[in-house]
């Protein structure tokens, strides 16, 4: 395939050091290869709550193809999941079931608001008796893609704006940082 | 028996026009849009992040006004008689100096509303779309052309304008009733 159709290659091969002792060779470190596994297989859950949720089957779907970076398995259930993926208004009635979904996710796990409405309340900020104004208020949310919807272009730059964020992680010190919490 | 050989047949058959569709499918150009490295041409009217343009804004707060979710947040301070701020790019006049604006895309609902009432068309909105961030605050836009610091001796000058009128009007009025209060005695003594 042509090089410019691939447009992370040359981002991994410098993140892995491949090619600097010849080819087809690669010397790396533990917590880098285990973060570079983690970010190419970023499973989202099948999580839509309103008009954003449309998007995001847009974004999963051929034409814009989230598969391409590994984050296209929808999986249903909460416990198979890195990625929770807030498409759409969060209600009320809604955001304890989301904080208990969040709770059930296995723990290197990532919170992409996506929308007007999940990241601060949207066109319901004001005046919305019923809507959660940002999920960030019960879930620690990592990229926040804005957009009424977003297009899905926006929704696949928030998947790498958290495969980055990933890259950048040690799991290492993750794993520490999470014992001394517990 | 003859129903057996039917379904058989049946079965034979809608499978071969499955399998056509999936057939031509196999020769079909792959739709999906390699994204990062292609983008569509959007359309004129795409409605993607608010851009002000600070040089043209004249501060008239339409935009604020009009915003069904009031994302627009504006702060002016009237410029001095004796100063000129010079014109927007259509001949409206610049009287204010614009200390405050920021756009909360986070709340913004893309209606394109505060483009229409612009009277200097100098809010629009951009043909850029990915706006993800990592923090709440990223998501805020300011556009003020004033440093914090700046923007502050402004706001300060308004403030110290608006006290010292008040208190020339202050004094002004305790004048005129110190004035009427002698004539008033004037008058009782005469």
């Amino acid at each position: 395939m042509a090089n410019n159709l691939r447009p992370f290659v040359g981002k991994e091969q410098q993140f892995l050091q491949e090619g600097t002792y010849g080819e087809n060779f690669i010397i790396t470190s533990v917590d880098r290869i285990l973060s570079w596994a983690r970010l190419s297989s970023i499973w989202p859950m099948t999580f839509g709550l309103a008009c954003c949720a449309i998007e995001m089957m847009a974004t999963a779907a051929s034409r814009y193809d989230l598969d391409r970076f590994g984050a296209g398995v929808m999986r249903p259930s909460p416990r198979q999941t890195d990625l929770m993926i807030v498409a759409g208004t969060v209600t009320l009635k809604m955001a304890d079931r989301i904080k208990r979904l969040y709770d059930q996710m296995p723990e290197p796990k990532y919170v992409l608001a996506m929308g007007s409405c999940a990241t601060s309340g949207g066109p319901y900020w004001q005046h919305g008796y019923h809507v959660l104004k940002g999920v960030d208020l019960i879930v620690p949310v990592d990229v926040y893609v804005t957009g009424c919807p977003p297009r899905p272009e926006a929704l696949i730059d928030g998947v790498l704006k958290i495969q980055e964020k990933i890259r950048k992680e040690s799991n290492f010190a993750r794993k520490k940082q999470e014992r001394a919490n517990v | 028996m003859g129903n057996y050989f039917n379904n058989i047949f049946r079965a034979i058959s809608t499978i071969a026009v499955g399998m056509a569709e999936t057939w031509k499918a196999m020769f079909r150009p792959p739709i999906t849009l390699q994204y990062p490295n292609e983008r569509w041409q959007l359309p004129v009217n795409a409605r993607g992040i608010l851009f002000n343009n600070v040089d043209d804004c004249i501060g008239c707060f339409k935009c604020a006004r009009i915003c069904p979710v009031q994302c627009i947040y504006i702060d002016t301070v009237k410029a001095l008689p004796d100063e000129d701020l010079g014109k927007a790019s259509m001949g409206n006049p610049i009287r204010q100096h614009l200390v405050r604006f920021d756009i909360d895309m986070f709340k913004c609902c893309y209606c394109d509303f505060c483009t229409t009432v612009c009277p200097t068309e100098c809010l629009y909105m951009t043909e850029e779309y990915e706006n993800g961030v990592f923090s709440r605050e990223n998501g805020i836009y300011h556009f003020s052309k004033y440093s914090p610091p700046e923007a502050m001796a402004l706001r300060r000058r308004e403030q110290e304008e608006t006290m010292t009128k008040a208190l020339a009007k202050e004094a002004a009025l305790a004048a005129k009733k110190k004035a009427a209060a002698q004539k008033g005695k004037e008058t009782a003594e005469a």
